[in-house]
């Protein structure tokens, strides 16, 4: 029959059907299918098409069917062309090298061990050499050079946990998925000499010239890694017919590596005479969500540390065990240190803080230095901590709320990263959605910061960071605002044996002596705070144990900074300082 | 296709033929056929649908995987299962005592009458035997009534080994 393309016939008696009647936003296999038969409902050339066992009917599936693969497919590359929607890890990787991003490969975790000749001859500690077991894998010698260890001679080796080793592997394509990126050695004999070429960063070419032996590391799209090298004028060309070797380490448990402090001989003639230093720095391979996150965030960093989320980008790009970070500018530190900036952080194992500045230092503006610092632990203290409930709004006793909101706040509240803060509108929010009798909250606050460490000249600096209260409003027991525990005092023996600090007139830190409760002033000014920073200094308090000073602040706020982490008083509620329940 | 001139005798039902013949009747312009696909129409498109939906398989009709006609199952269905029945405690029941092989043909039979009823509702009611052919072979007969002309219509379909 002869139809032109709009349907109509140009023979027949049937009506002229047009495209614009067929609904394109369809596209399911019944959508589609219903839409065919709308069209056909026009024309009445063939009217079994709603009969399913019509020959009309297999040919209209043919076409649904065949409709619906190709806007299924048109729909699938629409999203894998793009870093959010796509989930192919192919695709993502290709998508992420445009952000100049490489995903992060398993790192093996790796740890200090002091060893022992216990054999009758000298020993070679070469790169590769299996030195211990623990926790499932193999631990490998893996330094760049190795060492002699005289017989019955002690030395510290770093051993890296991994599931094995490559070593003089040929090509460029690195043969193993779980390969460690970071033991990776590459040598090149170009049929004279081989010698071993250093890894660069994959984003840095400025400043290489043509005679630097130096190789890249990229991923390919079926998520091996290769090695590239340079052309010429951006590196060194491999000439021709060269051979290239590589050694790799093969990645561990990942992050089951981490922390672990016993190690078995593995070698009968090296024993392990202790552990200097437990793992830490295995992780596991980039996830799609950990690229997708990380490599526009690498990107925006230029892979240089300016801003602080620069800093925030490259730390966490290559410290996965990373769980917060907090930069600040040494304008910002007490006292100011101009020129530097401050890395603090808090992490889920142990983790090698000398990597935290590695992975900077070499990106950060000429004349910026950065530090770490670690954390500092603050402990909060939940004082006349008060629920009000509606009783007439709830058929639950008081005691089941009490339950519900020790409940709220158990153990992790909140608590334990750098930059998390304590904002009674979060938790004011928090307690109030436990139940909908629940109508309000009330508690003051105390800060504790512990000295870790005497110190010899008796001056301690103490950040806690928040305004303090004033002393005329103090809350606590004790009735001053800043107070410490107990401590002996070697200069003031005489006077006691136990002294403490406490807050006096304008600013001044003094000294007390306890002598059965009766406290009495030892001596003025051993150090002064300020009341709106939060820094309490210590300049002349010669303790001989460490002690604990107390702070309470101004608000039920309290807002970490710099490296300040906040955790909760650990048995907290108890029966000196319950959760009260009061019925409006 | 060459215009049908008495809209009285315009059938109610049409489809193309499966088998994609061309018709040797409607022409263009009278100097042979157009080439134009044969065309079924009321009772011989019925019986045409009749038949694909019992050849079609469970999962063969994309997003329809529930359209089975389970023809090819008889396909391998003993040609007789008396010897079963002799073992069996059970006795063969008179209403198979013509029917082409056992327990499966009763089975058969039903499932098959309901894709008819589900799929071709212009076949609705129909009646099915299977019998075998000489050759021993399934031979499953279809008897409707096309619930507009009330005309009476058969349809065998044969499955080779």
């Amino acid at each position: 029959m002869a139809v032109d393309y709009t349907g109509s016939s140009t023979t027949s008696t049937t009506n002229a059907t047009t495209l614009g009647s067929v609904d394109f936003t369809k596209l399911d296999f019944n959508d589609i299918k219903s839409s065919l038969k709308s069209f056909l409902e026009k024309q009445d050339l063939f009217t079994d098409y709603n009969f399913d066992g019509s020959a009309l009917s297999i040919l209209l599936d043919v076409l649904s069917y065949n409709t619906m693969y190709y806007s299924f497919y048109a729909n699938m590359i629409a999203n894998e062309m793009f870093l959010d929607s796509a989930t192919q890890r192919d695709n993502v990787v290709s998508l992420s090298k445009m952000l100049g991003y490489v995903p992060k490969s398993k790192t093996c975790a790796s740890a200090k061990l002091e060893l022992k000749n216990v054999s009758g001859s000298e020993q070679n500690i070469v790169r590769g050499r299996q030195l211990a077991n623990a926790n499932g894998v193999p631990w490998f010698f893996w330094g760049a050079t190795g060492f002699t260890l005289g017989s019955g001679l002690t030395a510290n080796a770093v051993v890296y946990g991994s599931n094995g080793l490559v070593q003089g592997e040929g090509g460029t394509i690195i043969g193993d998925r779980t390969v460690d990126t970071d033991t990776l050695r590459v040598s090149v004999n170009d049929g004279v000499t081989s010698e071993t070429w250093s890894l660069m960063d994959s984003n840095i070419v400025s400043g290489l010239n043509g005679d630097d032996k130096i190789y890249f590391v990229d991923s390919t799209y079926d998520n091996y890694y290769t090695v590239k090298f340079g052309d010429g004028v951006f590196g060194k060309a491999v000439t021709n017919n060269a051979i290239i070797t590589k050694d790799y380490l093969i990645g561990g448990n990942g992050n089951g590596d981490n922390g672990v402090v016993v190690f078995s001989q593995a070698d009968s003639n090296i024993s392990i005479n202790k552990v200097v230093l437990p793992s830490s720095g295995g992780s596991e391979e980039d996830t799609l969500d950990d690229i997708k996150y990380y490599a526009p965030a690498f990107f925006q960093s230029q892979n240089r540390a300016v801003t602080k989320l620069d800093y925030d980008a490259l730390i966490r790009k290559d410290l996965r065990t990373v769980t917060s970070v907090n930069i600040w500018g040494g304008e910002e530190n007490n006292p100011p240190r101009y020129g530097r900036v401050f890395v603090s952080t808090t992490s889920s194992s142990a983790i090698d803080t000398k990597k935290i500045v590695d992975v900077v230092k070499n990106k950060s503006v000429i004349s910026i230095i950065p530090e770490y610092v670690a954390p500092k632990y603050n402990t909060i203290y939940f004082r006349n901590f008060t629920v009000e409930y509606d009783k007439f709004n709830t058929a639950k006793s008081a005691n089941e709320i009490r339950d519900l909101v020790r409940t709220l706040m158990g153990g992790g509240y909140q608590f334990g990263l750098i930059k998390s803060s304590l904002l009674f509108e979060n938790l004011n929010r928090d307690v109030l959605g436990v139940e909908r009798s629940v109508v309000g909250l009330d508690y003051f606050l105390i800060v504790s910061q512990n000295t870790l460490n005497t110190s010899p000249s008796g001056s301690y600096l103490f950040d806690f960071g928040q305004p303090l209260r004033t002393q005329n409003a103090v809350n606590n027991d004790f009735g001053q605002v800043i107070y410490s525990s107990e401590f002996a005092h070697a200069d003031y023996a005489s006077e006691g044996s136990v002294f403490y600090i406490q807050n006096g007139a304008d600013g001044v830190i003094d000294l007390y002596s306890n002598v059965d409760g009766v406290r009495t002033l030892v001596t003025t000014n051993v150090g002064t705070y300020n009341s709106e920073t939060g820094f309490i200094y210590l300049r002349d308090v010669q303790a001989s144990e460490n002690f604990t000073v107390y702070y309470e602040p101004r608000s039920k706020n309290v807002v970490s900074k710099r490296n300040i982490v906040f955790q909760r008083e650990a048995d907290w509620p108890n029966t000196d300082h319950p959760i009260t329940i009061e019925e409006i | 296709m060459a215009p049908i001139q008495n809209e009285t005798l315009k059938p109610k039902y049409i489809d193309f033929d499966l088998n994609f013949k061309p018709s040797p009747i409607f022409t263009d312009s009278g100097l042979g056929a157009s080439g134009d696909i044969l065309l079924k129409t009321d009772a011989d498109a019925i019986k045409q649908s009749v038949a694909s939906i019992l050849q079609t398989n469970r999962y063969e009709r994309p997003f329809q995987h529930n359209m089975d006609g389970r023809t090819r199952r008889l396909q391998f269905e003993p040609e007789d299962t008396d010897m079963i029945w002799k073992k069996s405690s059970l006795k063969k029941p008179n209403s198979m005592k013509n029917s082409f092989g056992g327990i499966h043909s009763a089975v058969f039979r039903h499932e098959a009458t309901n894709a008819i009823n589900r799929f071709e509702p212009r076949a609705a009611g129909s009646i099915i035997e299977i019998k075998k052919t000489q050759r021993g072979e399934p031979l499953v007969q279809v008897q409707f009534k096309t619930l507009d002309t009330v005309e009476e219509v058969s349809v065998n379909i044969k499955r080779d080994r």
